[in-house]
């Protein structure tokens, strides 16, 4: 076989994969905040403790939203607020779940895994019982290479209420 | 008594030495080192950043509060909330000099802080007060019936008021900070033109949610039809306006049910002349038997004369910390 013929080969098995890897993705459309927090309670029903979950997505694309969803499912009774001015909320779960902190954080500003280590982000990463929430997190993501990461992606919709979560 | 205040809690690097004599206070220095032209490039504070700017400013700017003075009566310093790295760097100077200078030391709250702010007029605060915090981090009603004596009434339950002006700058393309340049923008712009939703106004709580109204200010600009002309004015005094609305609905609401006689205006978006004025007006002429306090315009932003006046009267009440005691809290609350 020639080389061209190779890299030819090559290219088209890659498409292929991309396409099933994209077929694996699930997207979800959402109609409102009362969905993406349903979709987000169902969500957590997945989660075993330990998960860091990066949220992709533009300024009001429904990612603090699902995050909100995640806490209340979890069973966080405290107001959820934004994290853009502290950069990181940690919420304690009490009951019988095994996932015991809930770390929701926004890197919007930060520039480095540095950032992260000063925050103190680095005491929860790889704990069983911890589950982490990273708004803004695409641009950390080649830095944290060597870690399990879930992405989720956040589109907005067609309509006003709609937004497309894919995971 | 004189107390030196010092605040770092999180872009602003500010000492400052108040007097307060015969029930009077004085501002005898107020300095300020600001690191928003730094933060500006990167549209937000990075901590790291922030962090080694204190370092570099703390000393020269403690140095300049004290002018000629040798030592003052006690050490007043923001421990919370604030990004940990930055508060930091100004309680560990704090104590340094407190046992050099063996004074003692006074740990405030940074929201305290925004709270006394307006004390600095000598205008006395009657009790019951209610005091309106609003800034990039905060959104908060308090209820006081006496000094130092904070109970949370309502906040927001997303994002801050501040928080939603640097978003919706964003949105438009303007520079950061957002308030000041979409104040400016409103000036031109009629604050009727569009009906931004006014989130929560009827609720029968005093919570606040601003993160709604961003992403409609966002939908708003994402259907515009090609632009013929600049809307940009516009939106901005009426999302201005819708902010405005509900901060002061929510306060009237919450000073007529604990009839408050003094209503308190604090923190950076305090700055905002829409709000000063129609928060002021809203007393005036709703309130007849209460009177509104506010900031002058220098006290709006982060600065240590507002932390050195919370020590003034921690030190009235011997609120004093030892400087091994003393540590930063991040998360503190009121």
């Amino acid at each position: 076989m020639s080389i061209k013929k190779y890299k030819q080969r090559n290219k088209e098995t890659k498409k292929q994969r991309n396409k099933e890897i994209k077929k694996q993705r699930k997207e979800f459309e959402s109609h409102g905040e009362k969905e993406t927090r349903q979709y987000a309670a169902g969500f957590v029903k997945k989660l075993n403790g330990g998960e860091i979950l990066i949220l992709e997505g533009e300024l009001g694309s429904g990612k603090s939203t699902f995050v909100r969803g995640l806490g209340k499912a979890l069973g966080i009774k405290k107001t959820m607020r934004s994290p853009t001015f502290t950069l990181m909320n940690v919420y304690k779960i009490s009951g019988k779940s095994k996932i015991k902190n809930f770390i929701h954080v926004d890197a919007y500003r930060l520039c480095s895994v540095q950032d992260l280590r000063n925050i103190g982000l680095f005491e929860y990463i790889g704990n069983k019982d911890t589950v982490i929430a990273i708004e803004w997190g695409e641009k950390l993501k080649s830095l944290f290479k060597k870690l399990d990461l879930i992405l989720i992606k956040f589109k907005h919709g067609e309509s006003e209420s709609c937004r497309l979560i894919i995971n | 008594m004189k107390i030196l205040g010092i605040e770092s809690s999180c872009d602003e690097t500010a000492a400052a030495l108040v007097d307060y004599t015969g029930g009077r206070f004085s501002v005898l220095s107020n300095v300020v080192a600001s690191q928003i032209e730094i933060h500006k490039k990167t549209k937000g504070v990075v901590p790291e950043v922030a962090a080694r700017c204190h370092v570099e400013a703390i000393i020269p700017v403690i140095k300049e509060a004290m002018q000629n003075e040798t030592k003052p009566d006690a050490i007043a310093i923001t421990k919370g909330p604030g990004l940990v790295t930055s508060l930091r760097i100004g309680v560990d100077t704090a104590r340094t000099l407190s046992f050099f200078w063996g004074v003692p030391m006074i740990g405030v709250n940074h929201l305290e802080g925004h709270i006394y702010a307006s004390v600095l007029q000598n205008t006395a605060i009657e009790f019951p007060a209610l005091c309106l915090v609003v800034s990039g981090g905060h959104t908060e009603l308090v209820l006081m019936k006496k000094h130092l004596d904070y109970k949370i009434i309502g906040e927001t339950r997303d994002d801050a008021a501040g928080e939603a002006f640097d978003k919706v700058a964003k949105i438009l393309d303007l520079g950061y900070p957002g308030g000041p340049e979409i104040s400016k923008l409103a000036k031109e712009g009629n604050p009727k033109a569009i009906d931004f939703p006014r989130p929560m106004i009827d609720s029968k709580d005093f919570d606040f949610s601003f993160s709604g109204l961003k992403t409609a200010v966002l939908y708003y600009v994402k259907n515009l039809k090609p632009k013929t002309y600049n809307l940009k004015p516009d939106i901005c005094a009426s999302f201005e306006q819708a902010v405005v609305d509900v901060l002061v609905a929510k306060t009237i609401c919450a000073a007529k049910k604990y009839k408050v006689k003094t209503v308190i205006l604090g923190g950076g978006v305090s700055a905002n002349q829409r709000l000063r004025d129609e928060l002021s007006k809203a007393v005036k002429n709703l309130l007849p038997t209460s009177h509104s306090l506010l900031p002058s315009l220098k006290y709006t932003t982060d600065n240590a004369a507002m932390i050195a006046t919370v020590g003034v009267f921690h030190a009235i009440n011997k609120n004093f910390i030892s400087w091994e005691k003393i540590d930063v809290d991040p998360n503190l609350s009121l």
